[in-house]
This record gives C-alpha cells, structure tokens and sequence, in this order.
C-alpha cells in the first residue's frame, strides 16, 4: 500500500454507502481497487467497517418479565371499558330520541294552540291597520321633503341636493331610523296598546303561549 | 416467505377474529427483541419494558394495517422503535449510560478473559456513543444497524424523505466514528 501514490481519497459517505452495499458494482470495484493501495482511506474502511460489524453484536439484557399477561390484562381492560362505553352511548342515544320525540309533540301542541290565540289573531288583524295609520302619520313628512330644499334656501345651508331615488332612499332610511328610535321609546314607556302586545307575544314560547288575551 | 412469518399470519389472522391468545402468543414470540430495541434506543431497563408494552397495545390498535405477507416481527420492532423515538423526543437528554451494563448479553465471550474484557469495553464504548446521539440519529441507527431496514423502510417508519434517511444515517455514523475513534 501506497498513500503517496493516490492523490484523491474517499469520502465517508462513499464508504458507508459501499458497506451499505448501495453502490453500483463498478463503484464498489473501483473502491475496492482504491483502498489496495491507499493507506487513508484503508484505514477510514477498516474504522468504518469495525463500527458496521460492531454495531449489531452489542448485546441487551434478558427481559426479567414475561409481557404478554400484562398486554393481555390491559386489552382486556380496555375491550371491558369499550363495550360499558357503547352501552352508555346507546343510553344517550336512545334518550336523545325520547327526547326529541317529545320535544317534537310538545312543539306541536304548543303550534296549534298559539295559531288559535286571540291575541295572534288580534295582532294579524291590528297589523294592517297599523300600517295604514303609519302611512297616515308619515305624509306630511313626505310631502315636505320634495319642498324642502326651496324652503331652506334661504339659510344657505350646504346641503347635498337631494332628488330622485337617492332622496328616496334617503326618506326611507331616514324613516327606518326614526321609526326604530320612536319604537323603542314606545316599548320602553308602555306596557299596554297593540305594539307591546305584539312584542309580548313574540316571546310566546318561554310561556304557556296562551296568557295574553 | 419464511414458516415463522407464514405462522405470524396465521395468529394474526386469529386476532383480527378476536383471539387475544393469540395475540398473548405472538408477544412471547417477539417481547425480547422489541425490548431490545427499546432498551438500545432508552437505555434504561424498566423504561424499556414499559415502552416494550406499549408497542404490544399499539400494535394490536394497528393490526389491522398490517400485511400479512410480511413478517410481525419486523414489524412490531418498528413500531417499538417509533415509539421510543417519540418518548426520547420529549425527554431531557439526560442519560449517558445504560443502566444494566452487567446484564448485558449478546456479544460473544472472546476466547480468553483479556480479548473478553476487551470486547466488553468496546461494547460499552459503543453504547455510550449511541447514547450520546439526538434522537432521530438514535432511530435512524437502530433500524439500519439491528433491524436490517432499508432506506425505504426506515423513510416509512420514521415519516421521513429518502433523502433525510441518508443524511442522518451519515451524521449518525460520523458521530459515532469520532466519539469511538477519539476524533472529536
């Protein structure tokens, strides 16, 4: 062996993959044919090889228990929990359809009573009427706003100038706005009249859904 | 395929109806070696046997993804070794040393007491140089050098690419080379 003759050496990457046998066979050739006369890379095979072989003799201790009673015991315990774990499932499932079941005549009964609630009733036909003297009560407000830039002209105020459907919208946002302002202040002060009544029915189903008449 | 393998199924195919005997039969047949393989990969006895359980329990959960034209021992060694690679994961690399040296079996005793306690030194030399591995390298090592895997499989086992399985296993047995050769 030669060490000055060679001027290149393997790398450890090559030599692992040539004792992992991954190599194609020229290469393990050529390696072999290399490692016979350089000393460098004999020795990092030989280091290399000795870790190989090494490797799969270490030795363990005996195992002191057998495993399979306690795996077995363990399986065991688990089937036992699964099937008491399907059991209360179906409990719960055959419950949950009770349940529902009831739930389900319940509503149904509780339906058909509040479709024949006077009150229901009398806040359908209220409704129309409402709307009727809402209508009323918004047109002379209507009426304004076609006039109203005429009107505050003289005040020389900067305001957008509103027609077509953009004052349109703007009447009904308005409206919308107001109304909702004006309700809520109405629901606030009374209790009695036909707009808290319909809002005391809205809650029906947290009660008997038949006490207000 | 070999008989042992060709028996492997039969009891596997036992359990799958249900037969936990069998299932306790293919545990003896294969509890040494998988505790082996955790006791390499851990380093200590009774977390060995506590871990060699679990691969037991794990793997009859999995049994159903097992193919029965290949051999359980194999198998349920990886699944050991996954395990282990989980459990060293989450731990503190604190152990440095096996702790059974004494009870260690397997190398051969050499021909007279000096070659003898030679090899034994070389033995210990070389488990305090896996011990003293990440991890990932640990595994990497444990299913090439004693379970024979190949690439492939250790990229299977380990979720990894075929490409990373050769740069650890390259890391790995660099580290070792040195700690083993003194390079460090």
């Amino acid at each position: 062996m030669n060490d000055q003759q060679s001027t290149w050496h393997i790398g450890h990457e090559a030599i692992y993959d040539y004792l992992d046998r991954t190599l194609g066979a020229q290469a393990m050739a050529e390696i072999d044919r290399h490692v016979q006369h350089c000393a460098q890379c004999a020795l990092a095979m030989q280091e290399a090889r000795a870790l190989f072989e090494g490797l799969p003799t270490l030795g363990t201790p005996p195992l002191q228990a057998d495993l399979a009673p306690r795996v077995i015991s363990s399986l065991l315990a688990a089937r036992r929990s699964a099937v008491r774990w399907r059991w209360v499932l179906a409990g719960q499932a055959a419950a949950a359809v009770v349940g529902l079941v009831a739930l389900g005549v319940r509503l149904e009964e509780w339906l058909i009573q509040a479709l024949h609630d006077p009150a229901l009733v009398a806040v359908q036909q209220a409704g129309p009427r409402f709307l009727a003297e809402l209508s009323a009560w918004l047109a002379p407000f209507l009426a304004l706003i076609p006039s109203l830039h005429t009107r505050l002209a003289p005040l020389r105020l900067p305001l957008p100038h509103l027609d077509g459907p953009a004052a349109g919208w703007g009447v009904l946002a308005g409206s919308a706005l107001l109304l909702g302002v004006l309700g809520n202040a109405l629901l606030l002060r009374s209790q009695g009249g036909a707009v808290p009544s319909v809002a005391g029915h809205a809650n029906g189903p947290a009660g008997d859904g038949r006490s207000r008449t | 395929m070999s008989m042992q393998a060709n028996d492997d199924g039969v009891l596997v195919s036992q359990v799958r109806g249900g037969s936990l005997e069998a299932y306790g039969e293919l545990v003896r047949r294969y509890q040494g070696s998988v505790f082996g393989v955790c006791y390499r990969m851990l380093g200590e006895r009774r977390e060995a046997e506590d871990l060699a359980q679990d691969a037991f329990l794990r793997g009859y959960e999995r049994l159903e993804t097992f193919d029965l034209a290949y051999p359980f021992g194999p198998w349920i060694r990886r699944v050991a070794a996954n395990l282990c690679l989980n459990r060293l994961q989450r731990r503190q690399p604190v152990l440095l040393e096996f702790d059974d040296e004494a009870g260690l079996r397997g190398a051969p005793p050499g021909p007279s007491p000096e070659t003898a306690a030679e090899k034994r030194q070389e033995a210990r030399a070389i488990r305090q140089a896996i011990l003293a591995l990440p991890p990932m390298y640990r595994a990497v090592i444990e299913l090439r050098h004693f379970q024979d895997a190949s690439y492939e499989e250790i990229a299977s086992t380990l979720g990894l690419r075929l490409s990373d399985v050769k740069s650890h296993l390259y890391r790995a047995r660099r580290m070792l080379s040195r700690r083993l050769t003194g390079h460090e």
